[in-house]
């Protein structure tokens, strides 16, 4: 099945569209199953290790670990603790876990009254904070986490609560990543569990951050238009999706540093990117470029999902090309695989000989 | 690819107190090794040559590897890919060794 184009048809055999299925079988940073499997395996080694000196946690460390927000960032907090040899993990640990009431799985339907549901994916749904409870010590967590990734946002990005239209929006936008892509919908979007709405003069469009895993934050005011939040829900997911994975395989060679590495500086910017940005990027703009390309195959596509191919076609393709010599990229055998396997799902996508010998060009 | 050596005598053996969670599905072993925290993720060829570090010499572990790689594969292949394998698994405290 590996870089098949699928021809889908209705039950009465119409064509319906077709889309690459390069990106999303065959690889192990394709699937999401294999990937979760795996986080579950990781993740019960630390509730292994957090549950002797906090037994009277393990059933809520068990019921909550990979796929939520606040717990993971603390397990993952304790990790690197134990690496470093922190005396204090424990204690900040607990304080997490007290009192709190995590969310439940999203591989649960179950209700939880901060929260509408969206589904889109068979077994899998999607949170949508919709009530913030200032004695909630989960939200007060998440708001923390918030806070520490995004800088002094008050006042100028806030969360908010998402009320039913809004939900609705997000649960429509669901539903056309799903009907363009299945496969594509089924490998990015289980790699997160929570939605945050913002609000506020200088707020972002939409943001991830690798501090709050499986939690994506979308501006309110792009909920106007359902293929516009589908894009970005897909690219946040994407991001979410590269956060489990760099947990399980070394994309970055070891002791990389951000601040020390080499750089991109691409055309429609206007400051360089450091090496994992660039990576990052070549990720999300690969997945978008399926997506719209799946579109396109559809008999109704929107106006707009020629345009967005071509761009993040493009934007795919000057970052792989550009990655492809740098030092990094050599460092690490898995990085190399990695991009060699976007290389090749782009390629599904555009087949330009022209552009693949500008890909390969210098490539191992 | 590490130039690192391992004699032949050198016995291998698993290092303590390990936390094992095998994916036999996915071929893969994640170990956590206490003695320099964290974890990792063994591939197949690595969860091989870990199993085979029961107390056997190197030169043992090797001759067992071999049986296992494709038919066909260069000697010298397969002891510089038993040697890398090993050599991290070593670094990284999952196994110790002890000279004969």
């Amino acid at each position: 099945m590996v870089g098949e184009t699928v021809i889908r048809s209705s039950s009465s055999g119409e064509n319906t569209g077709q889309y690459s299925e390069s990106l999303t079988i065959g690889s192990p940073f394709a699937e999401s199953e294999p990937i979760h499997q795996k986080l579950a395996a990781f993740f019960s080694i630390l509730v292994e290790l957090v549950g002797r000196d906090l037994p009277e946690f393990k059933d809520v460390l068990a019921a909550s670990t990979a796929r939520e927000p606040v717990l993971r960032h603390s397990l993952e907090t304790y990790l690197n603790d134990l690496r470093r040899r922190r005396a204090d993990s424990i204690g900040r640990l607990r304080s997490v876990i007290a009192g709190t009431q995590f969310p439940p799985d999203p591989a649960s339907a179950e209700p939880d009254s901060r929260f509408g549901l969206v589904s889109a994916l068979p077994g899998h749904s999607m949170r949508v904070l919709a009530t913030m409870d200032p004695a909630d010590h989960w939200l007060e967590r998440l708001l923390g986490l918030f806070a520490d990734a995004f800088g002094g946002t008050e006042g100028y990005c806030d969360v908010v609560p998402a009320g039913p239209s809004d939900i609705a929006v997000l649960e429509d936008a669901l539903q056309i990543v799903v009907s363009a892509h299945p496969s594509l919908a089924a490998a990015t979007l289980a790699h997160n569990s929570v939605v945050v709405l913002v609000e506020g003069d200088h707020a972002f469009e939409s943001a991830s951050n690798a501090m709050i895993p499986h939690a994506i934050f979308v501006n309110r005011t792009v909920l106007a238009d359902p293929v516009r939040v589908a894009e970005i829900i897909l690219h946040e997911c994407v991001h979410q999706k590269l956060y489990d994975l760099y947990l399980l395989h070394p994309l970055l060679p070891p002791g990389y540093d951000p601040d020390s590495a080499s750089t991109v500086f691409p055309p429609w910017q206007r400051e360089r990117w450091s090496y994992d940005r660039a990576f990052a990027a070549a990720h999300v703009y690969v997945h978008i470029a399926a997506f719209y390309d799946a579109m396109l195959g559809k008999e109704t596509s929107p106006a707009i999902a020629r345009d967005r191919r071509t761009l993040a076609v493009t934007r795919a393709q000057y970052l792989i090309s550009t990655l492809t010599n740098s030092p990094e990229r050599i460092a690490s055998r898995k990085g190399q695989e990695f991009l060699n396997w976007l290389e090749h799902g782009l390629h599904a996508i555009e087949p330009d000989s022209a552009i693949r010998g500008t890909i390969l060009k210098g490539g191992a | 690819m590490t130039t690192t050596t391992i004699d032949p005598l050198t016995v291998l053996n698993k290092a303590p107190n390990l936390i094992l969670r095998p994916i036999p599905e996915w071929g893969c072993l994640f170990i956590y090794t206490p003695t320099q925290p964290d974890i990792h993720c063994l591939d197949a060829r690595s969860w091989l040559l870990f199993e085979l570090c029961d107390g056997r010499p190197f030169s043992e572990v090797l001759k067992e590897f071999s049986d296992a790689v494709p038919e066909g594969t260069a000697e010298h292949e397969v002891l510089a890919s038993a040697t890398d394998a090993l050599s991290t698994l070593l670094e990284k405290a999952v196994i110790r060794q002890e000279s004969a």
